[in-house]
């Protein structure tokens, strides 16, 4: 008899086991989710990060430029960009002027 | 600090980047320099020296130390450009109807009857005493330095300011610089289009020497019905007939300018280009009667523009552009 009871205990302890299992199982389910999900938003993130910004259209420094720029085929090899002195920016003012004698 | 005043029958304008009572001192003076220059130099002075040795008639005359400067450096002018700038052209200029100061000339249509052209006797000619300071001038000979003499005496002013502070003096269209400013940046000359005196074809950035314009789109005159003008080609004794309406030089100095341009508008734009090319210390642009422009590769170097994002595409050296005539 003494044995007896431990076989209630016995099959007590078989359908513990298996709720424990059903357990683990829906917790991996939920943490591989999870994972995927969280994958997934970082995918999503690099994919945002990685969509090319739009590039800042350099604008000529004159009007001489935009229109030299207007019948330049901008694929060809660049040119040395000369950086103008900001006092030769402006149109100097005339100082003396050069013509025939008067 | 500015100053205006006439002289040599033309508009002059001297700048002097300063504002001490030293540079007002001596802004005062120039004036008189001037008026001691023309009294010297002018032909249009009774009383003046060249006048004088003018009338010397195949004597010796000792002259001043201005004439002689003035003498030497109309000679050096008629050596480098062969003859084609020469102040042996009096007779020629007066027989064009130039008998009179160009005033007088314009406001009382006093303009004498063309004369044939008159043969120009060789600049070589002229006989000279550096140790008398004394010049002969073989009989039939008469002098007229008016292709040099502004252009002297815009540099002479401006050597003796430039002990003050840089300067600028702008002689009747003869520029002559001493220095870059006291800024370290250089003078911006106009250089006026003679189809629209008041507005500029280009603007020359200069830090010293010269820059002179010759032409006739102002120095001229009908006589028995003919344009006539100022600028004498020795090879013919006639006005120069060219291609050529205005021809603008930056050189080392004014009388180089001044001369360089005179050679350029008698030789016309092909030759005249050439001319300029083949000289270092010269660079020029002409404007031709039907409103081209041509300027010579190394005007570049002075030229101011607007600045560019990319390099403009390499030139030739020579450009060609058109300008509006109306």
């Amino acid at each position: 008899m003494t044995s007896q009871a431990y076989p209630a205990k016995k099959i007590s302890t078989s359908k513990s086991g298996a709720g424990i299992k059903m357990l683990i199982m829906a917790s991996s389910l939920i943490a591989t989710m999870g994972g995927w999900a969280i994958l997934a938003i970082g995918q999503i993130q690099g994919a945002v990060n990685i969509i090319p910004q739009a590039q800042p259209i350099v604008q000529p420094a004159s009007p001489a430029a935009q229109n030299g720029l207007g019948s330049t085929n901008l694929q060809t090899s660049p040119r040395q960009v000369t950086v103008p002195n900001a006092q030769t920016q402006t149109q100097p003012r005339v100082l003396g002027r050069t013509r025939s004698s008067r | 600090m500015r100053l205006d005043f006439r002289a040599m029958g033309c508009q002059m304008l001297v700048l002097i980047d300063s504002d001490t009572a030293d540079a007002t001192e001596m802004l005062a003076k120039v004036p008189t320099w001037f008026e001691a220059w023309e009294q010297s130099l002018s032909r249009f002075r009774d009383d003046s020296e060249l006048n004088a040795l003018n009338r010397a008639d195949g004597e010796p005359m000792r002259v001043s130390e201005t004439l002689w400067q003035v003498l030497d450096a109309s000679i050096a002018a008629a050596r480098e450009s062969a003859g084609l700038v020469t102040p042996t052209v009096l007779d020629a200029v007066r027989a064009a109807g130039y008998t009179t100061s160009f005033d007088l000339l314009v406001s009382s249509a006093n303009a004498a009857d063309a004369m044939a052209s008159k043969a120009i006797i060789d600049w070589r000619a002229i006989e000279r005493d550096e140790k008398k300071r004394s010049v002969r001038l073989p009989q039939g000979m008469h002098l007229d330095f008016g292709g040099v003499a502004k252009g002297w005496a815009a540099d002479q002013a401006a050597q003796r300011l430039s002990v003050i502070a840089p300067v600028m003096i702008d002689a009747g269209g003869d520029i002559a610089i001493s220095a870059s400013r006291s800024n370290g940046e250089p003078w911006s000359i106009g250089l006026a289009n003679p189809f629209e005196p008041e507005s500029d074809l280009e603007i020359l950035m200069i830090e010293r020497g010269g820059v002179a314009t010759s032409g006739r789109d102002y120095r001229r005159w009908q006589c028995n019905g003919k344009g006539q003008h100022h600028i004498i080609d020795p090879r013919t004794g006639a006005p120069a007939e060219t291609d050529v309406l205005t021809a603008t030089v930056a050189a080392p100095t004014t009388r180089d300018a001044e001369a360089a341009a005179k050679a350029a508008f008698i030789l016309g734009s092909r030759a005249g280009l050439g001319w300029l090319e083949a000289r270092a210390s010269l660079a020029g642009l002409l404007v031709l009667d039907d409103g081209r422009i041509i300027k010579s590769s190394r005007l570049q170097n002075f030229l101011w523009s607007e600045p560019l994002a990319f390099e403009p595409p390499p030139s030739n050296g020579v450009e060609n552009v058109s300008v509006d005539k109306s």
